[in-house]
C-alpha cells in the first residue's frame, strides 16, 4: 500500500492510494540523457495528476585548458 | 632520463575552481569557505547557454512547491584532480521536490549564490518536461575524469 501526492486542481495537494490509480511508466534513452517519468491518472479520466522525472544527464559541459605553444 | 613537457598544470586546473588565481580584478572574498551554490530551472522559451553570465528569474520556472531561485547544490567534495583533468560533481542528485511545473522546461542553469552577481557555472539541458505534484531529480555523474559534472580537461 502506497500513498501518491497528487493534485486535481494543480495547486492543492492530496494524497492517493496507488492501486485507485492508473500508473504509467515512460523511460526514455537517448544520446543526451537517460528518463524515467512515472505518471498517475485516475481510471477513466485522462487527465495526469501525479507526475514526477528522473533524469541522468549524459552530455555534460567541459572546459579546456591549454597553454599556447611558444 | 627526465625531460620537461611543456603543459597546463594540473594543479593550476583545480585551483581555478577553488578560486586561488585572478589574473584580472577579482573581488574581496568574506572568507574561506567553500561558496553555496544554486541550480534553477527554466522554460524551453528562454536562451540560456555559453553566454549566460549570471542567474536572473527572467525565463525561470514558476509553480506550486518552486521558490525561485531554485534549490541549494549539495557541495560535499571539494575539486580534485582526476588523471589531469580538474572536476568537480555535487554529493548529491538535484531534487525539486513535491512541485508542480505546468510549463515545459528543458534547463537547469547552475549558478553561484555566494557571488553578489550570481554568476554562472553551467547551464545544462535535457528533453523538455512538466512535473506534477511530483519530483524532478537530477542524478549526478560519477565524480571521475570524463564523467564529473564540471571538468576542466
Amino acid at each position: 500500500m502506497s500513498q501518491i501526492t497528487i493534485t486535481r486542481d494543480g495547486v492543492n495537494l492530496e494524497k492517493a492510494e496507488e492501486s485507485t490509480l492508473r500508473k504509467r511508466i515512460i523511460i526514455d534513452d537517448d544520446d543526451n540523457e537517460l528518463t524515467t517519468v512515472v505518471e498517475y491518472r485516475d481510471y477513466g479520466n485522462d487527465r495526469i495528476i501525479h507526475r514526477s522525472v528522473h533524469m541522468s544527464l549524459k552530455k555534460l559541459p567541459t572546459a579546456e585548458a591549454s597553454a599556447a605553444e611558444l | 632520463m627526465a625531460a620537461n613537457a611543456q603543459a597546463m598544470c594540473t594543479s593550476f586546473k583545480k585551483d581555478i575552481l577553488n578560486g586561488l588565481h585572478a589574473f584580472g580584478t577579482t573581488v574581496i572574498r568574506a572568507g574561506t569557505t567553500a561558496d553555496s551554490f544554486y541550480a534553477a530551472l527554466f522554460l524551453v522559451n528562454s536562451s540560456l547557454g555559453a553566454a549566460t553570465t549570471a542567474y536572473s528569474s527572467s525565463g525561470e520556472v514558476s509553480g506550486s512547491g518552486y521558490t525561485a531561485g531554485g534549490i541549494a547544490v549539495t557541495n560535499a567534495t571539494a575539486p580534485s584532480n582526476s588523471s589531469t583533468v580538474a572536476i568537480w560533481t555535487p554529493s548529491a542528485s538535484l531534487n525539486f521536490g513535491t512541485v508542480t511545473l505546468s510549463s515545459a522546461f528543458d534547463t537547469c542553469l547552475l549558478y553561484n549564490n555566494t557571488a553578489s552577481g550570481k554568476n554562472s557555472v553551467a547551464t545544462l539541458t535535457f528533453g523538455s518536461q512538466t512535473v506534477t505534484a511530483g519530483n524532478f531529480t537530477l542524478t549526478m555523474p560519477a565524480n571521475t575524469a570524463g564523467n564529473a559534472l564540471i571538468q576542466i580537461s
